[in-house]
């Protein structure tokens, strides 16, 4: 544990500027929202800003993992430490974690504030199914895909690190990473169509029919997020977690093995 | 203690080491000499286990050397990068937690020798300072091997006598192996046992530094100047 707080709180320390332009970015998304909505007369504008800003949160791990990792990549003698990979790895994750979770509150909360405004308003954003529900349903969906883009920045980093020191590949370290990126979605994309993955996902679904979000303008309307019908596969989350484990120990065997000082 | 067994490291065409065997022994302290690019870094970087050979093996105590091998190897870099926000404090902290033999006790008295300031940012400390301060947590672990890369480069004089002043006090003369990669000989002279002169990936020279003394009448340097002529 000692071990693992030490390279917590280095974490932290380490990225703790980034953290404060991410929340001052954050305030500036806010006033920006506020400002045009004053300025268009339109309430509805501030309401979608921050949904934006909240989703947008998607991608805080993966970005923070970035950050983090290049300043390591600047050496790499933070591989000077005796214990495991794994370790290493999540302590940035659990690191990151943290901040994506102060940071994303903020956002909820704002997000929240600027919704109501709307719905008041009775034009842009309606909720149906309770918004408690569809905010802790989206927050869920988007904190789970931020995890998941951040260990796969785990794998792609660690790659493109292990390629340096060939120096044949050194060059086109970036092509092998897209092409890499290319070649694994496309292998998903062909296993998710295969009849027998179609089968897999159908066991343990629940229906979600209750929990979407509605946006409606004037005469149109569209749903969005958990939208009509939609469904949570219990056997595709398991599928899911099991692919990052691998990947997050792809990763780790690539910075045990492969990546050097 | 450290034994390479014909190593050999390419990168692409080049050669970082060149089917090298050599084996150190516990309780000296040696020397590693060459020019620029002879292969002296990546010598160092291999016992730490931040390098993998290409071919060979690299034993330390006799294990097979990997990234972890971290807990039995101090390793001071020359790279000049710490952790910007830290102070030198947080370094310590940090040092601390990942490392089990990292003596707390001896980190205060090696502060006060180098006179560093525990509450200095690291973007604040000179290049001298941060040089010591590399100094102090590689000697502040207590490890069978001992392994510094260059570390006088780029270094005044004072600096410099205060790091050999602060390595003949604290290495543990009988039981580390500590190995030496530099230019500047002056300095360590009196502290090597033996010494290994590296030219393009190959050891094509080792000296126990007494015997060379007093059976040809050389100083390393004066060695040094034969054997890279040659």
């Amino acid at each position: 544990m000692k071990v693992f707080k030490g390279l917590f709180y280095k974490e932290l320390k380490l990225t703790k500027n980034w953290f404060m332009v991410g929340i001052a970015l954050l305030i500036l998304g806010i006033i920006v929202g506020l400002g045009l909505t004053k300025y268009f007369n339109e309430p509805n504008i501030f309401a979608a800003i921050t949904v934006m800003i909240l989703v947008g949160h998607g991608l805080y791990l993966p970005a923070y993992l970035l950050t983090s990792l290049n300043i390591e990549g600047q050496t790499q003698l933070w591989l000077h430490n005796p214990n495991r990979g794994a370790v290493l790895f999540l302590a940035k994750l659990a690191a990151g974690f943290v901040l994506y979770a102060v940071s994303f509150f903020m956002a909820l909360v704002v997000a929240l504030w600027g919704l109501s405004h709307a719905v008041n308003a009775e034009s842009l954003f309606s909720l149906t199914g309770g918004p408690a529900l569809n905010i802790t349903l989206i927050g869920l969906g988007i904190t789970l895909g931020t995890i998941f883009l951040g260990v796969w920045v785990l794998f792609y980093w660690s790659l493109f690190h292990s390629l340096k020191k060939v120096p044949f590949l050194r060059s086109i370290r970036w092509p092998i990473v897209i092409g890499t990126w290319l070649l694994l979605t496309a292998i998903g994309n062909y296993v998710s169509n295969l009849p027998m993955y179609q089968k897999l996902k159908n066991i343990g679904v629940i229906k979600l029919n209750a929990y979407s979000i509605e946006f409606k303008a004037g005469k149109t309307s569209a749903s969005a997020g958990f939208v009509d019908n939609a469904e949570l596969s219990i056997m595709n989350g398991i599928i899911y977690t099991v692919i990052i484990f691998a990947v997050f120990y792809a990763a780790v065997w690539l910075l045990e093995r492969k990546v050097e000082v | 203690m450290i034994e390479f067994k014909n190593i050999s490291k390419k990168y692409g065409r080049d050669s970082g080491l060149d089917d090298v065997s050599f084996a150190l022994d516990k309780g000296k302290i040696y020397g590693l000499i060459g020019p620029n690019g002879s292969g002296k870094s990546t010598t160092l970087k291999m016992i730490a286990g931040l390098v993998r050979p290409t071919k060979g093996t690299v034993l330390v105590r006799g294990k097979a050397v990997d990234r972890r091998i971290a807990k039995d190897v101090a390793y001071l870099s020359e790279l000049d990068m710490f952790y910007q926000p830290f102070t030198v404090k947080d370094m310590i902290d940090f040092y601390a937690s990942q490392f089990e033999d990292f003596r707390i006790d001896r980190v205060n008295e090696l502060l006060a020798f180098m006179k560093l300031d525990p509450d200095k940012k690291l973007k604040q400390l000179s290049k001298g300072n941060r040089g010591r301060l590399k100094l102090v947590l590689a000697l502040a672990r207590e490890t069978s091997v001992l392994l510094l890369d260059e570390p006088f480069s780029g270094l005044d004089p004072m600096v410099r006598d205060s790091i050999v002043k602060g390595l003949l006090s604290y290495i543990d003369f009988e039981n580390q192996t500590v190995v030496i990669a530099t230019h500047e000989i002056d300095e360590i002279e009196p502290l090597l046992d033996e010494v290994l002169a590296i030219k393009d990936g190959k050891v094509i020279d080792r000296q126990n530094v007494e015997e060379l003394r007093e059976t040809k009448g050389l100083s390393i340097i004066q060695w040094m100047k034969m054997t890279f002529k040659e």
